[in-house]
């Protein structure tokens, strides 16, 4: 194969390949610590897989986000970016990329044509984009390989946002020239084959091919490192610096860490071996890490499909480079921690558990991040969900900490019903599109609680020959809403439009309520009846109604059910009357206003709206039951709480002054 | 120092009514603010099953619903618990005088005398606390600006949370000490204040400062007997609530009962101390063995 020239020693990860390997990349680089600059030397071999000819190329030079206050990232992205004030003190606070040589073949200089670049806006100092375009003589005819040498020089920024250096510790990321998506039309959303190669934003992510990599990071010796896929070699320099050999197949990007603090800590799950890399002042958190990447692992084996991969690395950053921390990176991933803390918070698994279930959504289904966020940040969160509390607890897998608990699922939907706005944006639009807020808590927590409603309509076990059809027929590949959808029609028999056009496509909440229970006795025909001759007048006979016995008494009883929100689901209610009869209706959820009536001995004592609570992204669930003897205890409860520590405030501060 | 902690038994004892009137007072202001809580929570409760899912135990979901819901109206409720606790705090340094004269006159605690007592010190008293709030503001700050100072200059060497975590509980651990020391000399203030017929507040509040530190010991052992007391009612009540639990209206007022026999164990502590600092000084003053 075209790409074994440099990498002949390596060891093949996959006999077969995996993915259509497009992009496929041969780096050799250079940190020098000091000067915090990479100098890369890079080979790409890229196929053009469309029936295009092709008259030019694009690449994303990421790190030039952090090249000034004027890039698009710092102009647009205050909201959503991590980590710390990048306008701090210092002069290599910022970061850059920049091409040096581009060459097609061994000798074809394309380095004069290449110009900035900005698809997304009209912003001509954002250098995160390029673009070469090609004469004809030069033009990618269909099936063929080109093959570019580029010769690169990287400084790395101060830690703000995912990647960079603090002091000795770098996190090293989005570092090397990438070429963006040639998208065939048919692929995705594409009507005519384009590039898709975004400018970096302050709320996207990346957007990538499959391919493999060879990169060989040349590091000061003292220093250990970690990176996406499987080392392959160590070798000592004569100038005090080692070089590691790093080989990853099948993967969309190539990131890499070097400190000389990290301690190694391993475990293994069937095929994956897991080497977790970790600052020391936080060793005593190994455990955790290790314990909640395997059962994070062993729950997406049951319930989404295989893990590939032979490895996965997991990177805990030192706390000043904190804003590393909380990132997925094909096999790699990095965690947050913080040697205080408390077991019941466990907020350590649940990065962890987060990061690892972007293997799947982000890295194995690669769907594109800038443009449907959802697709990777929703259906992690969902899943991560879903796996930390089967293992922590549904009730206290997040937090489990004096006297709190919560799980994990309820804690994203409280965080989305909870929001000043719900109806700020819907999932459906690119993430630079939100201008005015709601990425995250739209993206993560809407999309999860939503992914739960249609759980709760379709039941778990079709949810999860969802998740594993889309798994299947979508790894290594580029899915968008639609294809997710056609799955979600295919395996349900259903067409399920209806239910992405009001989840996915709109920003409208749903909430219905219980209005009112009425029980009345029944009532007798009173009054005039007939015409002409027959006219009658017929009174109430109270004396009868008297003496009637306790069977024939009969109550008209009514549940009255609003629709609050926009969103219509179907549903079930669940009526109990008083001699503990139960009857379980069903309602399509489409009136505003709707009620059930009963004419039965007994009067109801209750009615509630969806009793399994599968609408899980009902905005409120306090308002969807309903029962004539309302239970004041609550309150009672937390008055006299609140009362207790009203009074000790007052002690308290009464008896220091 | 044996012979003051007996005293201040009897003292405290002695003035148990007056304990019982400053407890009632806390119950009684407490009460105003639960009226309007008591209220929204009901309303917010409605005619919804969900909150009984509130009595097993904390549910998350149910809580931030109902929150959801009458977030607003609690606010308001919120808004007027501070005013409260300053009506407190104000009624609380006016009894104080009428206390801790009963104390100093060991007989006398006649109606007439206490409300006199009450209102001819709460002048100094209130002067007292205005000092005394001060002098914690300036305690804050001596401690808060080195560890300011320390942190900044880390910020760009530390190696790991512990170069934050471990200075800041040390800082807090000197923060307290000093808090406590200086709450505590505030009770020898009121003391002299009424010993001496003192009426400046500031000469009475350096004044209880020496006091408290020539007999450190007897005065701050105490103190911290005290607080020891505090926190073992604490954990038991910790322990005892988990215990009792919530679960039905039963469990709920005797929760309430046994929160409220707490308070009052407080209120008591409270005024005990202040009783063991009036019997020290008087033990001191004339003379005797401690
Ligand atoms: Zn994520």
């Amino acid at each position: 194969m075209f790409f074994q020239t440099s990498s002949s020693n390596a060891q093949v990860i996959f006999p077969e390949p995996l993915s259509e390997r497009i992009a496929n990349y041969d780096i050799d680089v250079k940190l020098n610590a000091a000067t915090k600059i990479l100098d890369g030397k890079e080979i790409l071999y890229w196929r053009n897989t469309s029936n295009d000819t092709i008259y030019d190329l694009q690449f994303h030079l990421y790190l030039n986000a952090f090249k000034n206050t004027e890039s698009t990232f710092l102009q647009s992205g205050r909201i959503g970016t991590r980590g710390a004030d990048l306008f701090g003190e210092g002069d290599d606070i910022w970061g850059w990329t920049e091409v040096t040589s581009m060459k097609m073949g061994n000798d074809i200089d394309l380095t004069p044509q290449i110009e900035f670049y900005q698809p997304d806006d009209d912003n001509d100092k954002d250098q995160t984009v390029i673009r070469v375009p090609l004469v004809d003589s030069l033009a990618i005819m269909p099936g063929d390989t080109i093959q570019l040498e580029i010769d690169f020089q990287a400084k790395l920024p101060q830690i703000m946002a995912r990647t960079g250096f603090s002091r000795d510790y770098f996190f090293v990321a989005q570092w090397f020239p990438k070429i963006g998506v040639y998208e065939a039309p048919g692929q995705r959303y594409a009507t005519e084959g384009q590039w898709n190669c975004h400018q970096f934003h302050g709320n996207t992510e990346f957007f990538a091919d499959f391919g493999v990599y060879n990169v060989r990071m040349t590091v000061p010796e003292n220093m250990i490192v970690g990176a996406t896929g499987v080392l392959q070699e160590e070798k000592e320099n004569a100038d005090s610096t080692k070089t590691y050999y790093y080989r990853a197949e099948d993967v969309i990007d190539f990131a890499w860490t070097a400190s000389p603090n990290f301690l190694e800590f391993t475990d293994e799950w069937e095929h994956v071996k897991v080497r977790l890399l970790i600052h020391p002042e936080h060793e005593n958190m190994a455990p955790r890490y290790l314990e909640s990447a395997i059962k994070t692992i062993e729950y997406f084996d049951k319930h989404v499909g295989k893990y590939p991969y032979p490895n996965l690395t997991i990177i805990d950053p030192p706390s000043f480079g904190a804003a590393s921390g909380g990132m997925e990176y094909p096999t790699f991933i990095t965690g947050i921690s913080f040697s205080f803390l408390p077991e019941g918070v466990r907020s350590v698994e649940g990065v962890t558990a987060h990061e690892f279930a972007h293997q799947y959504f982000m890295q194995l289904i690669a769907s594109n991040e800038f443009e449907e966020a959802w697709l990777d940040e929703g259906f992690t969160t969902y899943m991560e969900n879903r796996a930390l509390d089967a293992t922590y607890g549904k009730k206290n897998a997040e937090i489990d900490f004096m006297g709190i608990q919560m799980g994990n699922r309820e804690s994203r939907r409280a965080g989305y019903v909870g929001m000043e706005n719900p109806k700020i944006a819907e999932n459906f639009r690119p993430g630079w599109e939100f201008k005015h807020g709601g990425y995250g808590t739209i993206t993560y927590n809407k999309t999860a609680t939503w992914l739960s409603t249609l759980e709760g309509i379709v039941g778990l076990e079709t949810m999860d020959q969802i998740m594993q059809t889309y798994f299947e027929r979508w790894k290594f590949k580029h899915p968008c809403a639609r294809d997710f959808i056609e799955i979600v029609n295919e395996v349900t028999g259903e067409d399920m439009q209806w239910f992405f056009d009001q989840v996915l496509y709109s920003a409208e909440i749903c909430d219905y309520k219980i209005h009112r229970v009425y029980n009345g006795k029944v009532e007798k025909e009173a009054g005039i009846f007939g015409l002409g001759e027959e006219r009658e007048l017929i009174v109430e006979d109270e004396e009868e109604e008297d003496n009637s016995n306790e069977e024939n008494k009969k109550y008209e009883s009514k549940v009255i059910i609003h629709r609050i929100g926009e969103v219509k689901m179907p549903m079930e209610i669940l009526v109990h009357f008083e001699d503990g009869e139960e009857v379980l209706e069903k309602w399509d959820g489409q009136a505003r206003t709707y009620e059930l009536k009963y004419e039965r001995p007994e009067k109801i004592k209750w009615a509630q709206i969806d009793p399994e609570y599968k609408i899980y992204m009902d905005v409120n669930f306090n308002n969807n039951s309903y029962t004539t003897e309302p239970d004041a205890a609550p309150a009672y409860k937390y008055t006299s709480r609140f009362v207790f520590w009203v009074q000790q405030l007052m002690q308290t501060i009464a008896s220091l002054v | 120092m044996i012979r003051a902690f007996f005293q201040s038994i009897q003292k405290t004892l002695f003035v148990f009514p007056l304990i019982l009137l400053v407890y009632l007072v806390n119950l009684g202001l407490g009460l105003l603010l639960a009226l309007p809580y008591f209220k929204v929570f009901r309303g917010g409760i409605g005619n919804s099953m969900e909150p009984s899912k509130l009595l097993a135990g904390y549910d998350h979901t149910v809580y931030r619903d109902l929150m959801e819901q009458i977030e607003g109206s609690i606010a308001v409720v919120d808004g007027q618990t501070p005013w409260m606790i300053l009506i407190f705090v104000l009624l609380s340094i006016f009894f104080n005088g009428g206390i801790i004269g009963a104390m100093a006159a060991s007989q006398d605690i006649s109606r007439k005398s206490f409300w006199t007592n009450c209102r001819h010190y709460f002048g100094r008293f209130f002067r007292l606390s205005i000092i005394s709030i001060i002098a914690y503001g300036i305690l804050a700050v001596i401690i808060a600006l080195p560890l300011a100072a320390y942190f900044k200059g880390i910020s760009s060497s530390f190696t790991s949370e512990q170069a934050f975590v471990i200075p800041a509980i040390i800082g807090a651990g000197i923060f307290l000490f000093l808090f406590s020391f200086l709450s505590m000399s505030n009770d020898y203030a009121k003391v002299k204040i009424v010993a001496e017929n003192s009426r400046s507040a500031l000469r009475m509040f350096f004044s209880g400062l020496k006091f408290s530190f020539r007999h450190f010991f007897s005065a701050y052992i105490f103190y911290v007997l005290l607080a020891m007391i505090l926190l073992v009612g604490g954990f038991t009540y910790w322990k005892l609530s988990g215990v009792v639990g919530t679960s039905s209206m039963f469990t709920i007022i005797l929760l309430f009962i046994i929160q409220q026999i707490l308070v009052f164990i407080r209120t008591s502590i409270r005024i005990w101390h202040l009783a063991y600092a009036s019997s020290l000084y008087q033990n001191l003053q004339r003379g005797g063995r401690w």
